[in-house]
């Protein structure tokens, strides 16, 4: 670890902070997410159909589901035939179970069973682990005469690092009442993808640096990270802002797109303080073993 | 080339470009035929995440079986299939299913081409498929497929080998064109064997008659086709084509409800708001290549824009079962992204080639250039490529539709880069009188 750069120990201790805060988090509250993912309710609010706005409605049982617990609330409303309102639609994940009979409106209770997206995030996080072997695979055996080991376990390490800080930060944020519903695996994906893309640009125009400037891996990384710098910050930062103000814009995307933004600043700091230390930190491995 | 042909080069590249961009990204429908051509942004505009959906929930039995259910499912997404299919309405391969306790619910994208009465009747129906011939259809005799070597009999769904509408435009009628296999031909000619006059075959649905067709003579073709000025528009023959394969359910199935749930995202403007940002999104990343690479970046932006119109077209109309999600939209997020970055990264690399000497051609520092950089294009889009096609072969939902979207984008991203960038930048250079403008001034 002596060749390892002090913004990298910040970062990688403060992203395993994240994840163990996250692990804490998850232990003492249970995993955070939304009624759709984990053992959620819905509240069907039976209304007359004809009024001008549901409002009010809508806020009466929004209170009275939060006074029972009730974290993150989304409301859909359900027509007939004839585009008559004639239900509201709360979909909730509560600390206890709502009794319909003692509400003080007309509605009903029940659970929302959730076996089909228990079997869509088994199936995607098996993707993505798969897709994190394949993409080892690949960068392993495509640079198996230069620096395997870098190129291929650094970016591992380096999504794996990544997916941790995450985990850490959403389990974190459903404290402060955010949950997530299914489109965190997206999330998920969107760091394997961002963090592997960054990475092989980084290490490949180190390459070009040893091939033009005739500078050591070092230097040369060096001097990558810190053309590529701009790139990193510029992209990710415009990505987190659009995702942010979608998710200001409406309480429904916050769900979905504040853990992306989350993503694109977590991929964002690991590209450029993480990432060229493990790259450097594979490579002196590899090549105090060819010394050996 | 010399700078006039570059710069009428340029000129045409464009306005071709943005044609196919307005036929991409403007709402744009067009009669054609039987299948009428709906702009990518359409088809992007209806899926389940972002927009309304159709709700339709049924009765089953509650005593089913595993075994019936999962048969029932099956059945059910291959009518979804067909809905995709047939009716041309986006996204409904990805419908969410559950079943379970008596009740089984479908949640799939609204379009308002498509009644949800017409998915209802084609999701809800119990789908047995009776074929009768005859004079009138209370009098008209059924007809039973057997199969001609076990003489089992055979229902009339597993003899059909396709069903598709067709529009004959001589006569601006629109028709349906179905092909039985032996089987079935060979129950249609034992039947119509004696025919002389006029006949009518009847297509039934659950004892509702779907279609007659008149003939006068023995059926001898696999093939049968049929016009006629009931077939009002390309929907009506597609729905009877789709109604012909919908299967039957191996348990009794009832509607009971259907409805429209709105998502209360952005109200009805939620298509609006995604396509504002990702605009947004776009737009700065253009003034960011720019303002980083000069008119190299102007270059890459003219090859990024033919990317976006690529792309849309290709996700729009591959048959992959690609839906839009929140997912996709962040697939497609960090596609842009990546064209960005490699296309800049090349830039960069050009404009340094072209500093270090000023002996140096332009055309050497681009072959020096890309031969640094080719390796760049396709180790990014290939390892990027490589985990899309894993989480699309898989995951399964948004996630699935995530990984085809950035698998598609890799490869697009690839041929983009090597093929047009190269080629925009070098029109730009040439069309260009400053060339101090493609160098780095801290090199040079």
């Amino acid at each position: 670890m002596k060749n390892l750069t002090k913004s990298f120990k910040v970062f990688f201790i403060a992203f395993l902070a994240l994840f163990l805060v996250g692990v804490i988090v998850t232990c003492i509250f249970g995993i955070n997410a939304f009624g759709s993912l984990g053992k959620g309710q819905q509240l069907i609010l039976n209304v007359t159909a004809g009024k001008d706005s549901y409002d009010e409605d809508i806020a009466e049982v929004k209170d009275y589901l939060k006074e029972h617990g009730a974290g993150m609330i989304t409301v859909n409303k359900e027509y007939d035939s004839f585009d008559k309102e004639v239900a509201i639609v709360f979909m909730f994940k509560s600390s206890t179970p709502i009794d319909a009979s003692s509400a003080p409106f007309d509605c009903v209770v029940s659970d929302l069973d959730n076996s089909h997206l228990t079997k869509t995030i088994t199936r995607g996080c098996i993707a993505l682990g798969v897709a994190l072997v394949v993409v080892f695979a690949y960068l392993a055996i495509r640079f198996c005469k230069n620096n395997w080991l870098a190129n291929s376990l650094g970016a591992v390490c380096t999504v794996v690092i990544n997916w941790l800080a995450i985990f850490g930060i959403v389990q974190i944020a459903g404290l402060l009442g955010y949950q997530f519903d299914i489109t965190i695996l997206a999330t998920f994906a969107y760091a394997l993808f961002a963090t592997v893309l960054m990475y092989v640009v980084m290490a490949t125009v180190a390459r070009i640096n040893v091939e033009t400037k005739k500078i050591d891996n070092t230097a040369a990384l060096a001097l990558a990270t810190k053309k590529l710098s701009c790139y990193y910050y510029v992209i990710n930062i415009l990505l987190a802002i659009v995702c942010i103000v979608l998710s200001v814009l409406s309480v429904g995307f916050a769900i979905k797109l504040i853990p992306v933004a989350i993503a694109c600043v977590v991929c964002m700091l690991s590209a450029v303080y993480v990432a060229p230390s493990f790259w450097t930190m594979f490579e002196k491995t590899e090549t105090e073993k060819i010394e050996k | 080339m010399n700078k006039t042909k570059s710069v009428v080069m340029l000129i045409i590249i464009t306005v071709l470009i943005l044609f196919l961009a307005v036929f991409s990204f403007w709402p744009t429908k067009i009669k054609m035929g039987v299948r009428d051509y709906s702009s990518p942004v359409n088809q992007f505009a209806l899926n389940i995440d972002l927009a309304d959906s159709n709700n339709v929930t049924f009765k089953i039995a509650e005593d089913a079986t595993q075994e019936d259910l999962e048969a029932t499912v099956a059945v059910l997404e291959n009518r979804l299939k067909l809905i995709q299919d047939k009716l041309n309405v986006s996204g409904v391969e990805a419908a969410d299913i559950s079943i379970g306790n008596g009740v089984m619910t479908v949640r799939l994208p609204k379009d308002p081409n498509v009644s949800v009465g017409t998915i209802l009747a084609l999701l809800g129906t119990q789908g047995k498929l009776s074929i009768t011939y005859g004079s009138d259809a209370d009098s008209a005799t059924a007809i039973t497929p057997v199969d001609v070597e076990t003489k089992e009999e055979l229902k009339w769904a597993d003899c059909i080998k396709s069903s598709n509408g067709i529009y004959d435009s001589s006569t601006g009628y629109y028709g349906v064109s179905i092909e039985f296999d032996d089987n079935g031909l060979q129950a249609l000619k034992s039947a119509t064997s004696s025919v002389s006059s006029e006949t009518y075959i009847y297509f039934m649905l659950d004892g509702n008659q779907i279609t007659a067709v008149s003939i006068s003579s023995q059926v001898t073709e696999p093939t049968f086709q049929f016009t006629g000025s009931s077939l009002s528009s390309a929907t009506t023959a597609n729905t009877i084509a789709a109604e012909l394969l919908l299967g039957e359910y191996p348990i009794e199935v009832t509607s009971t409800n259907s409805y429209t749930t709105s998502e209360l995202v952005f109200g009805s403007d939620v298509t609006t708001v995604i396509y504002v940002a990702v605009l947004a999104v776009i737009l700065l990343a253009v003034v960011f290549s720019v303002a980083k690479n000069g008119l190299i970046g102007l270059a890459t932006t003219l090859s990024f824009l033919a990317y976006l119109v690529i792309y849309a077209f290709l996700f729009a109309f591959l048959p992959l079962g690609q839906v839009v999600s929140i997912a996709t939209i962040v697939a497609f997020i960090f596609g842009f992204a990546m064209f960005i970055f490699v296309n800049g990264v090349y830039a960069y690399v050009l404009r340094r080639q072209y500093s270090s000497s000023d002996k140096k051609s332009f055309d050497t520092a681009a072959a020096e250039a890309f031969s640094f950089c080719w390796k760049l294009f396709v180790d990014v889009c290939v390892v990027v490529f490589l985990a899309g096609v894993v989480v699309s072969l898989i995951a399964i939902g948004s996630v699935q539709a995530m990984g085809i979207a950035v698998s598609v984008g890799a490869i697009i991203c690839l041929v983009c880069s090597v093929l047009f960038t190269r080629w925009f930048v070098k029109l730009m250079f040439n069309a260009t009188d400053n060339k101090n403008k493609f160098k780095i001034k801290e090199v040079a």
